[in-house]
């Protein structure tokens, strides 16, 4: 008896009338989980539908002894009974997208006053921006990692904003800064330069397909295009290191810790995780611990990489904050 | 079929720790680094103000020893030494501005500024006199400026666990 056979007949169900499709020897409750992208058009806040369906891999095979995060997470909330707690949550963490855009805000109805963009801008935007993305590359992961998904619609907001905060640095950034040159040589005179305005461009294209009749029209090809994301990563941490160098800050000034204020050594802290949650071996081993219950191994095998992200976090959150004090206090520091 | 699944499925998982293992150690040992490292931060932040006070401090002796000099008898060139004592104090000043201190002494440094700026103002009404009389007697304001900016030193000194000041003004 010859394999198919005996597929045949373990599975004998008549052959898939769609072109291209077959059972393949299992039937699935669910056609659509290994689809490229969802079928329906989709609201932000349902995470389900918002949410980019992950491979089977990453669902549990087993059922959840106690009830999911994410299905409490999607009760009406007691104090707020007219919305959903997922719904709260995510006005909430949404709410940090805007900050940039708040510290910057006196910057630019002042016109520039005490040159207040043209020292601190970039360290505002730049960061804010910065920040945004690292939040939008970081939700895959977390879901790998947690197996939530109800703040899967974090990634599309932070990504969308990490484009507009980009291009409103950039358009600060040619009208204030100091570089000699015109326009062009306020975005493209130095080398850093080019590649922040490089990284402005490729978002456009991103941000402008970041919507669902957009991922409807560009079918396989959306994915595809919002891949761009990893160039994205790629060319932002080029920007850091050509920004900051390779080597600790150095001279008379600072807070003590030059070290945690290097920006490229910040991304690469940030990114370890984030790029070793997206390789296939590890979201595999994740998974596979989560399923059998062990979610303890994963927390722990995944402290260090944890410890190093919260630090580093925490010092680019620390440069947005006390920046942009000071430009909301019309104080910038002298360059 | 199923034997070779199951003799890959072991490898993948072993590849997939291997990769979380190296980057938690690697991870780990940064934070292991960062610890003290950070702690070491309030010595660096002590290292960053002598590096702005000694050189300020060495010009500063130097012209305070002409003016001490030129005082009784040359007005230019006692004038020169004070406005080259009120450079100093102003780069100083400045130099003091771009160091982020932790909470303790920053209100310490801002009032050291503020105590220096006084200084600086009747150092410059000095500049502004017409005879050595009316310029010595303006010493003992500025003296009690002075003052002023010692006590400030020494607490921010204090702040910055450095020793008390020996010679020099900051």
């Amino acid at each position: 008896m010859s394999q198919r056979d005996t597929i045949q007949e373990q599975y004998p169900y008549p052959p898939s009338p769609h072109p291209g499709g077959s059972y393949q020897g299992a039937y699935q409750e669910a056609p659509y989980q290994d689809a490229d992208y969802p079928q329906a058009p989709y609201a932000d806040d349902d995470y389900r539908e918002a949410f980019y369906p992950e491979r089977d891999e990453e669902r549990p095979q087993q059922k959840p002894k106690r009830r999911s995060v994410d299905a409490w997470m999607a009760q009406k909330s007691t104090t707020l009974p007219r919305f959903k707690r997922r719904s709260i949550a995510l006005f909430f963490l949404r709410l940090p997208a805007f900050v940039p855009w708040f510290f910057i805000l006196r910057g630019w109805l002042s016109l520039n006053t005490k040159d207040v963009l043209t020292l601190s801008e970039a360290d505002v935007l730049g960061t804010g921006g910065e920040a945004a993305f690292l939040i939008a590359v970081s939700i895959t992961p977390l879901i790998t990692l947690t197996g939530a998904r109800w703040y899967a619609p974090l990634r599309r907001w932070y990504g969308i904003f990490f484009a507009l905060i980009g291009i409103s640095d950039g358009t600060t950034a040619a009208i204030t800064t100091s570089f000699s040159g015109g326009v062009f040589g306020r975005l493209a005179g130095h080398t850093f330069l080019v590649t922040g305005f490089l990284i402005v461009l490729i978002a456009v294209p991103i941000l402008l397909t970041a919507n669902t009749p957009a991922q409807r029209k560009l079918g396989t090809y959306w994915k595809k295009l919002q891949k761009l994301t990893y160039l994205l990563w790629g060319m932002i941490a080029l920007h850091l290191a050509l920004l900051d160098g390779f080597h600790p800050f150095d001279g008379p000034q600072g807070d003590g810790d030059p070290v945690f204020h290097q920006r490229f050594y910040q991304i690469l802290a940030i990114s370890l995780p984030l790029v070793l949650l997206r390789l296939p071996p590890v979201k595999r081993w994740v998974t596979e611990k989560r399923a059998a219950g062990q979610q303890w191994k994963v927390w722990c095998a995944f402290a260090p990489m944890a410890a190093l992200y919260v630090l580093a976090f925490a010092f680019i959150l620390n440069e947005e904050i006390f920046t942009g004090l000071q430009v909301l206090r019309l104080n910038p520091p002298a360059n | 079929m199923s034997a070779l699944s199951g003799a890959q499925a072991p490898q993948r998982n072993i590849t997939g720790i291997l990769l979380i293992a190296m980057g938690s150690v690697v991870a780990a040992v940064l934070v292991i680094l960062a610890v003290p490292y950070y702690a070491g931060s309030s010595a660096r932040i002590a290292s960053l103000y002598t590096n702005v006070a000694g050189p300020a401090d060495r010009i500063l002796a130097a012209d305070i020893q002409a003016y001490a000099a030129n005082r009784l008898r040359n007005l230019a060139a006692a004038k020169s030494d004070l406005s080259n004592e009120v450079q100093a104090e102003t780069a100083f000043d400045n130099q003091l501005g771009t160091i982020t201190f932790p909470p303790a002494p920053d209100p310490h440094a801002d009032q050291l500024t503020t105590a220096d700026a006084k200084r600086i103002k009747l150092i410059k009404l000095q500049l502004q006199v017409k005879s050595l009389r009316k310029l010595r007697a303006l010493d003992s304001q500025v003296q009690a400026a002075s003052a002023a900016v010692d006590a400030q030193v020494k607490i921010m000194r204090a702040d910055l666990g450095l020793p008390a000041v020996s010679g020099g003004l900051y």
